[in-house]
């Protein structure tokens, strides 16, 4: 596989042939998918001949892909496959019952073997495994004719060009020329599999939870302590369809980027024709001018209206350049969106991480605590950002901390009124909307509202009015309020600063909130609500005129003390600017004490290689902050680039760095547009390349496009028929079995029509005969080419009397 | 059309009696702590947390064009009203009350209960009157009203050369021709 996929870097680099691999990948799924549902049909009574007749098609199809791609395997496994289908359609041998679902079995063994293609040793058992499996139906014999060998040994055929040079000989060039692409095809992603040994079993015992949703907690919390377990929020756990999804998006952008730069080539080239034609009209209108005979005018009457047909056709050129460029574009936004939307799922993680660190938490407490206590879990996939995640974990446990100590009851005590022993735990999270719900309800105590309002009057907190004023609801919620208990005693496990307030703050600053209900006797429910996902940074905060401010830390690259009145910091020449950041926001100063200040505190501000000192009111320190979007009233005021919501639940704005430094910097010019790079002139010409496989037709495009041509595609004859009367093409490259429209049906329309009667046409086929080549012949095709298609049979048939293909 | 009832709210801005269809007001709230907008036009007057949501709020009484309010105040009644997903906050004095009343036949005010004429105040409008105030503060003519990008990390940096928004990364370093 290794040295197999060294020679195919000689055709395409590592990115572009995992990508192609990927791409035939799901084509083969499909095929083989097209394969067993015929089979299938036949059983249940469709007509033998034409299902066969079918899958040897999509079989073939697969060999020729599989070829191009460098799978050699999957190419003798369709081979065989087509061959004991040949064996069916000859007659020699008949359909029966055993051989549906041996094709069957077969369809299912390529298919695993193909998508272990990343994985060697056992695609190569796979393979063994799908050769048994053919064993019986195989025949060592090559009646059937009309296969081509299984490996890329067949050479081009050059039907209307004598071929020059024998074909070994020039290989070596080809070879060293390419051997500066990296000899590595693979690109690894990290996977728990990768993973050291121990960090890797660190990732099993700790971030599963049991699938027993209701299995107590003694049977179902992963053995391992919290103090000693792995750290599961330092790294993101991607599950590996995502990148997969993130793959195939990449590898359509890279398609896309490709085709877009030969549309700008195209442009290119469309200018400079244009050029010329003015060039030419130039010339003729100061011939026009000295025309002194009636003869010579109408010569030059003729030649402008070439000119002016001439410039027609590069208008035409120009205008489906130009839509085909905005189709591109189009699908390039369509491709980046699915990206970013893949990126964002990647950074979503289902709750069961969080379950299991709420688990292993709960066992701890209960533990220091001597309670009995069973966690119970419902909507593990429930699914949200992982940043959300990591910032509900610690309020969660508090409350589980909490409902440990406060709320369930001695185990004697809970017998005495009627529970079980053993109390329970249940959180449940669920989606609404953007929201993720989290539930956290114990079956302890709950919360004697008539008690706790007693209490808040006794301690002083409340006044006996407002005690008796507030409902219940508001009496439970002051629970949230900074420094209180609903237990006197301040004890380890519920914490001695952090409790409720913490828990509303934290989960405040998120954009969310959090609710209780309490039934005594009965237990107590939290209910948070966070968003789904949200964007979390770090930003330095700091006063002015009274309000709390934030600038990103990431364009904040210093605080400082700058003395009064200075105009530069540090002072003198190369100091950057320093503006009083209440002038930039226009807000009243503060008038300064007498006598004023020697030194104020300022920010340093950098952005795009600008640097601005903002003298503030006063520094509150770095912290991390929830940007919230500003929503369109306030997203066009220009100095502000979101908002966040503090832990008292205050908005704050967060500054623009961009629009202060160019508040700053009003004069700047604008930079200096880069000087566009040389076009490349040398063009080939524009190709179409039509075959009804996506990793071909790719393949193809590589592969032309080194060489400078421009390539459209088609999928079909038909499509590439509508598309040559539109384009003039110098080159069409076609294979022959594609649905609606067939290669020499395209060909025979083609040499039908004028413009294109003499275009050359390459076929690239994987089914050569003599039939074939006597048609090609019959239609001045330029040359055939049998599938696998390699970068050298394309090149021979290009370019057989040039050297063109020692060409990088 | 003189006879036609309508659902309204009444409530006082500027100590003027205005009323609202009801259908534009989504609940009446009181206002938390009121950030102030630097730099804001005036009718944008500050910014409160309502659930964890960022919600401006607007003095009706500049966008009617009439007199400005009082700054606003936490603890301020307000009516949160809503347009194509734009929400916003109008400060009011006070709300009077909910009830059907018969709309003038000019169909600009309603009369209340005893027969005197309340003007009406259409929310939509005084919020997409805020939302050109809004844009208007640019000055480069960038009034294409759209959604900030929102994907995490990829918040829109302004260049500051020419004020264009890019998502960091994407610097459109493509040239035609």
């Amino acid at each position: 596989m290794a040295s197999g996929d060294r020679d195919l870097l000689v055709d395409f680099d590592a990115e572009e042939l995992a990508l192609l691999r990927q791409l035939f990948r799901d084509e083969a799924h499909d095929a083989l998918e097209q394969v067993t549902t015929r089979a299938q049909g036949v059983t249940i009574g469709e007509a033998v001949a034409e299902a066969v007749h079918e899958m040897m098609r999509v079989t073939h199809t697969l060999k020729g892909s599989a070829g191009t791609v460098g799978l050699n395997d999957v190419v003798d496994l369709a081979h065989k496959l087509e061959g004991a289908l040949a064996a069916i359609r000859s007659g020699q041998r008949p359909w029966t019952a055993a051989f549906a679902e041996a094709v069957v079995e077969i369809a299912d063994g390529i298919r695993t073997h193909v998508d272990a293609f990343g994985d060697p040793p056992r695609a190569a058992g796979l393979a063994a495994r799908v050769h048994e499996l053919l064993a019986p139906w195989s025949e060592s014999r090559r009646t059937v004719g009309t296969m081509t060998p299984p490996h890329g040994t067949a050479r081009p055929e050059l039907l209307s060009r004598p071929r020059r040079r024998p074909p070994t000989e020039p290989a070596a060039d080809v070879d060293r020329d390419d051997r500066d692409e990296p000899a590595s095809a693979s690109r690894s992603i990290m996977l728990p599999g990768s993973l050291p040994a121990s960090l890797a079993a660190d990732l099993t015992s700790d971030g599963v939870v049991s699938d027993d949703v209701d299995g107590s907690a003694s049977t179902s919390l992963p053995a391992m302590d919290s103090s000693t377990g792995y750290d599961a929020r330092t790294l993101l756990r991607v599950e590996p369809e995502r990148i997969n999804e993130l793959m195939s998006a990449a590898g359509e952008l890279l398609f896309d980027r490709n085709r877009i730069e030969r549309r700008v080539q195209l442009l290119r080239t469309l200018t400079r024709d244009l050029g010329r034609a003015r060039q030419t009209l130039r010339d003729d209108t100061a011939g026009v001018r000295g025309a002194s005979t009636e003869a010579l005018r109408a010569a030059v009457e003729s030649r402008l209206r070439a000119v002016e047909s001439q410039i027609a056709a590069l208008t035409t050129q120009l205008a489906q350049t130009t839509a085909a460029l905005l189709d591109e574009t189009e699908a390039m936004r369509r491709n980046l969106g699915e990206l970013q939307s893949g990126l964002t799922r990647v950074r979503m993680q289902t709750a069961r991480a969080l379950f299991a660190q709420l688990a292993r938490a709960l066992r701890a407490a209960a533990r220091t605590a001597g309670a009995k206590v069973e966690l119970r879990t419902r909507g593990e996939d429930t699914e949200f950002d992982k940043a959300v995640a990591e910032r509900v974990t610690d309020p969660l446990i508090q409350i589980l901390r909490n409902a440990v100590v406060h709320g369930i009851e001695p185990p004697a005590e809970r017998v005495l009124r009627g529970k079980a022993a053993t109390g329970t735990i249940r959180v449940h999270a669920r989606q609404e909307g953007n929201l993720v719900v989290i539930e956290v309800a114990d079956d302890g105590r709950g919360v004697d509202v008539k008690k706790l309002r007693e209490r808040f009057v006794e301690s002083g907190r409340w006044s006996r009015a407002r005690a008796e004023l507030a409902s219940d609801d508001d009496v439970l919620h002051a629970l949230f309020d900074p420094g209180v208990s609903s237990r006197d005693e301040a004890d380890e496990l519920s914490g001695r600063g952090i409790g409720l307030d913490v828990v509303r703050e934290t989960v405040a600053r998120l954009g969310g909130e959090v609710r209780m209900t309490s039934t005594p006797g009965r237990g107590t429910t939290f209910t948070l609500r966070v968003p789904v996902s949200t964007a979390v940074s770090q930003a330095m905060l700091f006063k002015v005129h009274g309000q709390v401010y934030a600038l990103p830390n990431t364009q904040v690259v210093d605080t400082a003390f700058v003395d009064a009145g200075v105009e530069t910091w540090p002072p003198g020449p190369g100091g950057a600017p320093v503006v009083r950041l209440e002038h930039l926001l226009a807000v009243p100063s503060i008038p300064l004490p007498d006598p004023p200040p020697a030194r104020r505190p300022a920010v340093v501000v950098q952005y795009a290689d600008q640097r601005l000192v903002c003298t503030v009111d006063k520094l509150v320190g770095p912290r991390e902050i929830v940007v919230k979007q500003l929503g369109p009233l306030l997203a066009p005021l220009p100095l502000f680039a979101g908002a966040t919501i503090s832990g008292s639940g205050k908005v704050q704005l967060i500054l623009d760095p961009a629009a202060l430094v160019r508040a700053a910097y009003p004069d700047r010019p604008l930079a200096s547009p880069t000087a566009a790079e040389a076009a490349p002139e040398a063009l080939a010409g524009r190709a179409l390349v039509v075959d009804d496989s996506r990793a071909i037709r790719e393949a193809l495009t590589s592969m032309l496009a080194r060489e400078g041509w421009i390539v459209d595609v088609a999928e079909d004859g038909a499509r590439a028929l509508a598309l040559a009367e539109q384009l003039p093409y110098d080159l069409i490259v076609t294979d022959l079995e594609m649905p609606r429209m067939g290669g020499f049906d395209l060909i025979d329309r083609l040499r039908a029509e004028p413009r294109t009667r003499a275009t050359p046409v390459v076929i690239v086929s994987s089914r050569v005969t003599p039939e074939t080549r006597r048609r090609a012949k019959e239609l001045t095709v330029q040359g055939l080419i049998a599938k696998p298609l390699t970068r050298r049979k394309l090149l021979e048939v290009l370019y057989p009397e040039t050297g063109k293909r020692d060409k990088g | 059309m003189g006879a036609d009832l309508k659902n309204v709210i009444v409530f006082a801005i500027a100590g003027v009696r205005h009323a609202a269809e009801l259908k534009w007001v989504r609940e009446v709230v009181t206002l938390g702590f009121v950030t102030e907008i630097p730099t804001a036009p005036p009718g944008l007057t500050g910014a409160f947390n309502l659930r964890g949501n960022l919600v401006p709020i607007l003095d009706p009484g500049v966008l009617v064009g009439g007199r400005p309010g009082p700054m606003p105040r936490q603890g301020d009644g307000a009516l949160l009203v809503e347009l194509d997903g734009v929400t916003a906050a109008l400060r009011v004095d006070k709300v009077d009350e909910v009830a059907t009343l018969q709309q003038t036949p000019d169909g600009l005010a309603v009369l209340d209960g005893r027969g005197r004429i309340v003007p009406l105040v259409d929310p939509s409008a005084v919020l997409r009157r805020a939302i050109a105030d809004s844009l208007a503060t640019r000055g480069d003519g960038d009034g294409e009203l759209g959604p900030e990008l929102t994907v995490d990390g990829l918040r829109p940096v302004r260049d500051p050369t020419t004020g264009a928004k890019t998502p960091p990364g994407f610097d459109g370093d493509t040239t035609l021709g």
